[in-house]
C-alpha cells in the first residue's frame, strides 16, 4: 500500500487507513513509520453502511466519489487505480515533477479548460527558458496522449457499456473544447447518440439511477444497513416494495438493456 | 428452498445497499499520521479507504 501511495499520490490518488482496533496513536505511528507509509491514518473513522467482514478490508472510490470496489484483490488493485486515474483526468498532467509549470499542472488536475491549456502549452514549448520549454513539452504530450486515450478507451467500451462510453466522450468534449481532441470527442458522442440502441440504454440507465437512489434511501437501523437484521428489513419494507415496482417498470420499458439486467437481478432477489 | 430464497434476498440487499455508498459516507475520524484530508479534500481524487488494525 505504501508503494502504491508513493507512486500515484501525485496523480490524484489517496489512501486513508481507518485503524479499527482502538489502538493507541503511538502504536499506529510506529507501525506505519516502520513500513514507510506516508498515507493518512486515523482512529475512530468509519463508512456509513459499510459491511466490514474482517481486517484488513478496503473500499475503492472513483474520483466522482462512488464506491467502485468492495475489498478489491491486491493483485488487481494497481490496474484498477490506474484505470480510475485515467478516467478521472487527474493523471492528465503526466508524472512531472513540474517546477515552472506547477500551477498549470494543478489546473489540469482540476480537469477543466484543457483545450485552452493545450494552446498555452503549445506556445510555452518554444520558450527561451529551456526548463519551461522542457516542462511544457512533457505536459503537452501527456495531455494530448491522455485525451486521445480517453476517447479510444471510451470507444472500446461502446458496445459493452455504452452509457459510460457516452459519458466519457461528453466529458472529454467539454474538457478539451477548443482543441482537436474536444472536436473528435463531440463528433464521436453525437454519432453514438443517434444510435437507437444506445438511446434506449441511456434512458434505461437514467431510470436505474432513480432505483439506486431509492436503495440509498434505505434507512439504517442501529447505525447499520444490515440486511440480515430483521428490524432493518421491516423498517425498509415499503421502500423495498417500491424498488421492486420500479424494477418491474424498467424491465417492461427497456427489456434487453444493461439496466434492465441489473433491475431483473435486483427484483428477483427481493422475491 | 424458501430459506435459500431468503438468504439470496438478504445477500442482494447487502450488495445493493453497499453499491450505493459514496465517499460522502466516510467519517475520516481523527488523523494520527500522514496528511489530514477531509472528505471535502478528497473530492476529485481516487480514494482507497482501508479498515485495518495494529494487532
Amino acid at each position: 500500500m505504501a508503494g502504491l501511495y508513493k507512486k500515484y499520490e501525485s496523480q490524484g490518488f489517496h489512501i486513508i487507513g481507518l485503524e479499527s482496533q482502538g489502538s493507541a496513536s503511538d502504536a499506529i505511528k510506529s507501525i506505519l513509520s516502520g513500513q514507510g507509509a506516508g498515507y493518512q491514518a486515523t482512529t475512530g473513522g468509519n463508512i456509513k453502511g459499510a459491511n466490514v467482514t474482517g481486517l484488513p478490508h478496503s473500499f475503492l472510490f472513483d474520483a466522482a466519489g462512488n464506491m467502485v470496489a468492495d475489498d478489491p484483490p491486491l493483485r488487481k488493485l494497481e490496474a484498477k487505480i490506474k484505470e480510475l486515474l485515467k478516467e478521472s483526468g487527474a493523471a492528465l498532467a503526466g508524472p512531472g515533477p513540474y517546477k515552472k509549470l506547477a500551477p498549470m499542472a494543478a489546473q489540469i488536475k482540476l480537469g477543466s479548460g484543457l483545450g485552452s491549456i493545450l494552446k498555452t502549452l503549445a506556445t510555452k514549448k518554444t520558450s527561451k527558458d529551456a526548463e519551461e520549454a522542457a516542462e511544457a513539452t512533457m505536459m503537452y504530450d501527456a495531455l494530448k496522449n491522455g485525451g486521445t486515450e480517453m476517447i479510444d478507451s471510451a470507444l472500446e467500451k461502446k458496445d459493452s457499456d455504452p452509457v459510460k462510453a457516452l459519458a466519457v466522450l461528453d466529458k472529454v468534449a467539454v474538457q478539451f473544447t477548443g482543441d482537436d481532441i474536444g472536436t473528435r470527442a463531440k463528433t464521436e458522442a453525437d454519432t453514438l447518440k443517434k444510435d437507437p440502441k444506445i438511446k434506449k440504454e441511456v434512458e434505461a440507465d437514467a431510470m436505474w439511477k432513480q432505483i439506486e437512489k431509492m436503495n440509498e434511501g434505505l434507512k439504517p437501523v442501529r447505525g447499520m444497513k444490515d440486511p440480515k437484521d430483521e428490524a432493518f428489513r421491516k423498517a425498509n419494507m415499503p421502500t423495498i416494495q417500491g424498488i421492486v415496482g420500479a424494477c418491474q417498470q424498467l424491465n417492461a420499458r427497456y427489456a434487453g438493456t444493461n439496466a434492465a439486467a441489473k433491475a431483473t437481478e435486483l427484483m428477483e432477489s427481493f422475491r | 428452498m424458501a430459506r435459500l430464497g431468503l438468504v439470496a434476498m438478504v445477500l442482494a440487499l447487502s450488495v445493493s445497499a453497499q453499491a450505493a455508498m459514496s465517499i460522502t459516507d466516510l467519517n475520516p475520524g481523527t488523523t494520527v499520521s500522514g496528511p489530514a484530508l477531509t472528505t471535502k479534500d478528497m473530492k476529485g481524487k481516487v480514494v482507497l479507504v482501508m479498515y485495518w488494525g495494529v494487532r
